[in-house]
């Protein structure tokens, strides 16, 4: 029985990733007055397979490890490299975890890293946003990394600086489909140029930390995997 | 400025906290129409200023105002909907319509933000731990792992550069001090990955993760848990009846009546629900006095 629920939720976690700004399209199309607290209930939706997925598996606490140090450098790496916000390396270790660990474990990193920054900085209508973009950038990581498309760097040094506009686009979403109404372009795009800035740094920075960790993590983290015997399939 | 720090709604249990906290939070979110909204923003900062007190809470309050504008203003800027045209900026048109629209809208984020700052007040770390721990105890034990490795890995971090200071020569320029950094930050990642699984390991013998996750607070569930759950829930559902009762339209003309007979009677019913702890706490002041 476990075993089919397991095979449920494998399946559900594309569809929840992908159904989520499905469905928060449709809430700001039909103009329903409450799309800031549907927006929240369809994040909650969108997280909970990963989440069930990973509780049911009973994972060893040896096989935690690896996501819990990405997640705890990254939350480190935030807060000491920051010359200015969102200049910070979170995102590029969320992408090299998704891709030395898989798109499960790519997934946690990003949520958990969001997920217990917030608990220490401050909890907002971010959060759950914030744990969703970050866990789309790793799941997706790992997702292309298994379909092949990573075989060059440059794939997913393009990849990282894609992956933080979207990031940057997602955050801005909850504003612009909860709070515009009647929905029009200019004034979404008004909210988008006022973060461009931010948005701009957070992909450079990206960048320059993909191409700083990319090649050295991957294999040392390959080696720690062999070393330690660290389950493959449950990442 | 005083900061309190014992409230009587901490006594309650987190699950009666959070059912007060979620549903504050969905109401809030649920409605556009104006007089809920104010009672929400005045409720919201009054609260917010007895929970975390004026000096902090002022910083919160401007920081949460930023955004609020942007929307007040965005909205009338560029809507194209609303009857009321006022008059005529570029090729837009500002609506009467929009114009009020911004205004709720821009009030609804606002009241959003005060109220998760009072929440952050409310669910601390441990409250949340022990909820979230409930419901997924492998991640909670995760999000503690990552707890417990931050400050060792932040002294780790120190060792290294003091060690990497001490035999290194000084470099010069922004390229070569980036890469000093991240060469750090390798063996941070390597040194820290290896000591853990060590430590993952042990905590595996020790059987960590076997029984239901425990919490430093003890937290019982009373009988004026009880009580209180029940209570929120009879004023929620109240609430929500008021909610759906009163509607109130904005495009393409403003639409509503604020004072309309019975469904004036619901509106104390959202102030008493938003104002629950507070009134507990004048309770208590009066009876102490």
């Amino acid at each position: 029985m476990p075993d089919r629920l397991n095979r449920l939720l494998i399946w559900a976690e594309p569809v929840a990733l992908l159904g989520a700004p499905l469905l928060l399209v449709l809430a700001v199309i039909r103009q329903v007055e409450q799309t800031a607290l549907i927006s929240f209930l369809v994040l909650a939706l969108a997280m909970l397979p990963f989440f069930a997925r990973f509780e049911q598996r009973r994972p060893r606490p040896r096989d935690m490890v690896p996501i819990v140090v990405l997640s705890v450098i990254a939350m480190i790496g935030r807060t000491l490299l920051t010359v200015l916000p969102n200049i910070q390396p979170v995102t590029a270790i969320v992408i090299i975890s998704g891709i030395a660990l898989g798109p499960q474990a790519g997934f946690l990193t990003g949520s958990l890293t969001a997920l217990a920054s917030n608990l220490l900085l401050g909890q907002g209508p971010w959060t759950p946003w914030q744990m969703f973009a970050w866990g789309l950038a790793g799941w997706l990581a790992g997702r292309l990394r298994q379909a092949g498309l990573f075989r060059r760097p440059v794939a997913v040094y393009a990849y990282g600086v894609l992956i933080s506009f979207v990031y940057g686009a997602l955050l801005n979403v909850w504003v612009v489909a909860g709070f515009v109404r009647p929905f029009n372009w200019p004034a979404a795009l008004t909210v988008y140029l006022a973060s461009l800035p931010v948005d701009l740094l957070h992909a450079g920075s990206t960048l320059v930390f993909l191409l700083l960790f990319y090649h050295p993590w991957l294999k040392k983290i390959e080696r720690l995997k062999t070393k330690y015997g660290l389950s493959r399939d449950l990442l | 400025m005083t900061q309190r720090i014992r409230h009587v709604f901490h006594l309650y249990h987190p699950a009666v906290i959070l059912l007060y906290a979620v549903s504050v939070l969905g109401l809030t979110m649920s409605t556009l129409q104006p007089v809920y909204l104010a009672i929400s923003v005045v409720t919201a900062v009054i609260y917010g200023r007895y929970l975390i007190g004026w000096q902090h809470f002022r910083k919160i309050l401007l920081f949460a105002a930023i955004p609020a504008l942007m929307i007040a203003l965005v909205n009338p800027l560029f809507s194209s909907g609303g009857a009321t045209i006022l008059f005529y900026l570029g090729r837009f048109s500002v609506t009467r319509e929009a114009i009020f629209y911004g205004l709720a809208a821009g009030a609804m984020l606002l009241a959003v933000l005060l109220w998760f700052a009072c929440w952050q007040k409310l669910i601390n770390q441990e409250k949340f731990m022990y909820l979230f721990g409930r419901v997924f105890p492998t991640l909670a034990l995760m999000l503690s792992m990552i707890f417990r490795l931050l400050p060792v890995t932040r002294s780790k971090a120190l060792q290294i550069s003091y060690a990497r200071k001490a035999a290194l020569p000084q470099v010069s320029g922004v390229r070569q001090r980036l890469k000093r950094q991240a060469a750090a930050i390798s063996i941070l990642m390597s040194w820290t990955m290896e000591d853990s699984i060590e430590t993952a390991d042990t905590m595996r013998a020790r059987g960590y993760g076997t029984g239901r996750r425990t919490s430093y607070q003890i937290f019982s569930w009373h009988t004026r848990d009880t009580v209180m759950a029940v209570c929120l829930l009879l004023l929620l559902l109240a609430d929500v009846r008021g909610v759906w009762l009163h509607v109130f339209q904005y495009y393409p003309r403003l639409d509503g009546d604020l004072t309309a007979w019975p469904q004036l009677a619901l509106y104390p019913v959202h102030a008493v629900l938003l104002g629950l702890p507070l009134i507990l706490e004048a309770w208590e002041a009066i009876r102490w006095k």
